[in-house]
């Protein structure tokens, strides 16, 4: 097995990889529907060269090997030494999935089970085969054999797709650039004003208090009002160089359509293959460009479309004929931008969707009565297809399997906020249409305050809000607490519980946001502080990341950080959080684990901590503020003691400064926001400190390192 | 000390620039002071970063090696060494 060591080329190879052999394979796709085209052979034979090229340079043997012999035979194709057949296509494109095989396990170091020298027979046959055949001309050359059963199964749509490393052009790198120099003048401007006021305020403190006028005041106010207009002017001049950056940010995301319309062709082609059907594939507006978290969002509803159009809807040739269609089908994937929303749209003129069957079905399943589906109109009809379990075709087929396919289409699509619908005479063919808005969506949350911290709820999530008596809240023999809503059981999840695992009163008369997930319904009962506020969009923390609690961080209102709640995970994780007080991990050596004492008092930021750590073996106990940390210092047994800074009741300081006049030896680390404030550093360290690491530029490796060091 | 010798690579594959300029690199003579993915993006650097010698590939898109040569040696004549892995006996003529 070959491997490429060099980090650098590795990266190189893999995206020229994905180029020269993705546009190989386009090109040879294009090539088998029209092989004369000699423009289209050209630009294959440098593709396939290019590939060979950097394969050599790089020792990746057998692809060298491989793509030369491939170029060998469209060199022979162009000279006209060979004809074109559907078996030389069929093999060529075989041989292009054999070197994305070589390829990625010279990237990824993963063997591949590729046999180069099944392949190089096959393409040697059909290099030959042709001459072979003039020779002898009454021979008819044989229909291309079925691939072999064996051929993998999986999903070709899976790979190809790339969106991990994105190139910029140089024309937007110098634009970033000149961003931050231009933050960094501000920066300077800034340091400088911040300067004069210092001076100013030593000037003022040290004044005697009978030798200052009227007059000297004056002009210090002065001074001040100068200083105030300069530091305004920064920064308006601030603000505006940030939303450019993340404007050309936002624009560097976008990458055009063709990144996810280029995988289907091939998939388009093969299923029409195996179906004995023929299919013309046209594919427009693929220069669109769109953010790629659509593209990621679309991938696999398009293909579950396009292989449903092919499966399903497009009619065998003979059929076709008797209808009186076009023996060929036409099947359409089109992309375009139109008043702020990307469309997507995949039509085809096969059969159509057959209403009586679809009603037929509903009534079945349930959806309709006999009376409401004499009048039922097509787009709440059609609708129905798109629930689980909703599926007209009777016999299960390999492509497009059973009647989960539409259902995970909608899911994803509307996930990411888009709409999926579907129209179709009956007749002429079907059309699914995906949207997506495009415009800069303001979402809607509900944040609420627990413990001093906001929370914020995504009002999207919720049915509706209910006002509860505590009183009516029912216990269940496991000690479950629900409530019934229109007599269906609502599982109570009281917020405050599971956000700092204490256990709440309720109060008289609750708030309860009714979330449903699955089947099943939960009711979040949060504080009457609940404020509404419109937000763009949450980051994702550098040192949070996802977690089971929290999906992000956004502002608030006042400027607050704001934790946006997972509130899927939070619901699954439910049994987990069930325990109520406080989380103590056993503080019993096991085996070589160290026992650590966390302090830490916010909960996001510990939970991700204490999965870090436990996660590598940390025995972890976790204390919320600096007073708690001590009692249990004091109570328990541990090895070393990480805590934050700024933390109620008694802040890190005070509880260093007391663990210290016990114990001079227990390694303490500090992992605070202050990591860039060398005050509070070196006053941490002066305490007794042994490490002060910043949660700002967390590292999850450095800080086990760290750890591991302190402890050895 | 002399002064290093100042080289732009021409070359359309990412993977052969970056293993040329590391070659390139390892001798404390050469200096490489720009690249380009094609030719007529190299003749532009060229005029900005006059350097002393060229190495060009000859298959390129946009501008290919032999055009780039003629090219150069029209606006700014000077050495030119070409690196490919296609070279017919015509084409050597041709350069």
């Amino acid at each position: 097995m070959y491997y490429i060591d060099d980090d650098e080329l590795r990266e190189l190879y893999k995206n020229s990889v994905a180029e020269h052999l993705g546009s190989a394979e386009r090109l040879i796709l294009s090539l088998e529907k029209n092989p004369a085209d000699a423009e289209v052979l050209n630009v294959l034979l440098r593709e396939l060269h290019a590939f060979k090229g950097d394969s050599h340079m790089l020792g990746v043997v057998k692809a060298k090997q491989l793509s030369h012999e491939l170029e060998d035979v469209f060199i022979k194709l162009k000279k006209k030494s060979i004809d074109s057949s559907p078996e030389l296509f069929s093999v060529a494109l075989e041989t292009i999935d054999a070197l994305r095989e070589i390829a990625s396990e010279a990237v990824t170091g993963i063997a591949s089970p590729v046999s180069v020298t099944e392949i190089s027979v096959k393409l040697a046959r059909v290099a030959q085969t042709h001459n072979a055949a003039e020779v002898q001309a009454s021979t008819p050359i044989m229909m291309p054999s079925k691939p072999e059963p064996d051929k993998q199964d999986k999903e070709e749509v899976d790979e190809g797709i790339d969106i991990e490393s994105i190139r910029i052009p140089m024309r937007k790198l110098e634009q970033l650039t000149h961003c931050t120099t231009e933050l960094q003048s501000i920066y300077l401007q800034l340091s400088k004003k911040l300067e004069l006021v210092s001076d100013l305020i030593t000037h003022l403190v040290d004044v005697k208090e009978d030798s200052y006028g009227v007059t000297e005041i004056k002009n210090e106010v002065a001074s001040l009002q100068k200083l105030n207009q300069f530091i305004k002017d920064d920064i308006s001049a601030l603000h505006s160089i940030s939303e450019n950056l993340e404007e050309h940010v936002q624009e560097l995301q976008l990458l055009p359509l063709d990144t996810v319309f280029k995988l289907y062709p091939r998939l388009v082609r093969d299923i029409a293959e195996e179906q004995g059907k023929l299919v013309h594939f046209v594919v427009k507006g693929s220069h669109e460009l769109v953010d790629r978290i659509y593209l990621e969002c679309l991938k696999v509803p398009l293909a579950q479309l396009l292989k449903n159009a092919v499966d399903h809807g497009i009619e065998k040739p003979e059929e076709r004929a008797l209808k009186g269609k076009d023996i060929e089908a036409t099947l359409t994937l089109s992309g375009a931008i139109e008043k702020e929303q990307l469309i997507i749209q995949v039509s085809d003129d096969g059969r159509g969707i057959d209403r009586e069957k679809v009603i037929r079905k509903a009534i079945e399943l349930g959806y309709l009565t006999r009376e409401e589906a004499a009048s039922v109109d097509d787009k709440k009809l059609y609708g129905y297809l798109f629930l689980p379990g909703f599926s007209t075709k009777e016999e299960t087929t390999q492509v497009s399997g059973r009647g989960v396919g539409l259902d995970i289409v909608r899911t994803t699509i509307e996930q990411r906020g888009g709409t999926v619908a579907v129209e179709s005479d009956g007749v002429n063919g079907t059309v699914f249409t995906i949207k997506f808005p495009l415009k800069k969506v303001l979402s809607s949350l509900f944040v609420t305050q627990i413990d001093g911290l906001y929370y914020g709820l995504t009002v999207a999530n919720f049915e509706t809000i209910i006002y509860i008596k505590s009183a009516d809240i029912i216990k269940s023999e496991d000690d479950r607490l629900y409530y019934l809503w229109n007599n269906e059981r609502v599982n109570i999840i009281h917020l405050a519980d599971i956000i700092v695992r204490r256990q709440h009163d309720l109060d008289e008369k609750c708030i309860c946001l009714l979330y449903r997930y699955g089947v099943n319904y939960y009711g979040f009962i949060v504080s009457t502080s609940l404020e509404y506020q419109e937000y763009q969009g949450i980051k994702q923390g550098v040192f949070l990341g996802e977690n089971d609690i929290v999906i992000g961080v956004t502002t608030t209102a006042h400027g607050e950080t704001c934790y946006v709640l997972n509130l899927e995970g939070i619901v699954k994780n439910k049994g987990g959080f069930s325990a109520t007080g406080k989380v103590v991990a056993p503080a019993v050596e096991q085996g070589g684990r160290y026992r650590l004492l966390l302090v830490e008092d916010s909960v996001p930021i510990g939970t991700q901590l204490k999965r870090i750590l436990e996660r590598n073996k940390f025995i972890v106990t976790w204390a919320k503020n600096g007073e708690e940390g001590y009692r249990e210092f004091m109570d328990g047994y541990y090895d070393c003691v990480l805590t934050d800074i700024e933390m109620p009741v008694w802040d890190g300081y005070e509880l260093i400064k007391r663990i210290r006049s016990h114990d001079t030896r227990i390694p303490i680390v500090v992992l605070s926001t202050l990591g860039n404030n060398q005050e509070s550093i070196d006053y941490a360290k002066i305490l007794g400190a042994n490490l002060f690491l910043s949660k700002a530029n967390f590292d999850e490796r450095q800080f086990l390192d760290c750890m591991g060091g302190l402890l050895s | 000390m002399s002064k290093k010798i100042r080289v732009v690579l021409i070359e359309d594959s990412l993977i052969a620039l970056q293993i040329l300029q590391r070659l390139l690199e390892d001798s404390q003579e050469v200096e490489v002071v720009g690249t380009a993915q094609d030719g007529a993006a190299g003749l532009e650097l060229i005029g900005k970063v006059n350097p002393d010698v060229i190495c060009t590939d000859l298959v390129m898109p946009r501008m290919d090696g032999l055009e780039f040569t003629k090219k150069v040696m029209e606006l700014y004549p000077r050495p030119i060494l070409v690196i490919s892995n296609v070279v017919h006996p015509t084409d050597v003529d041709n350069i």
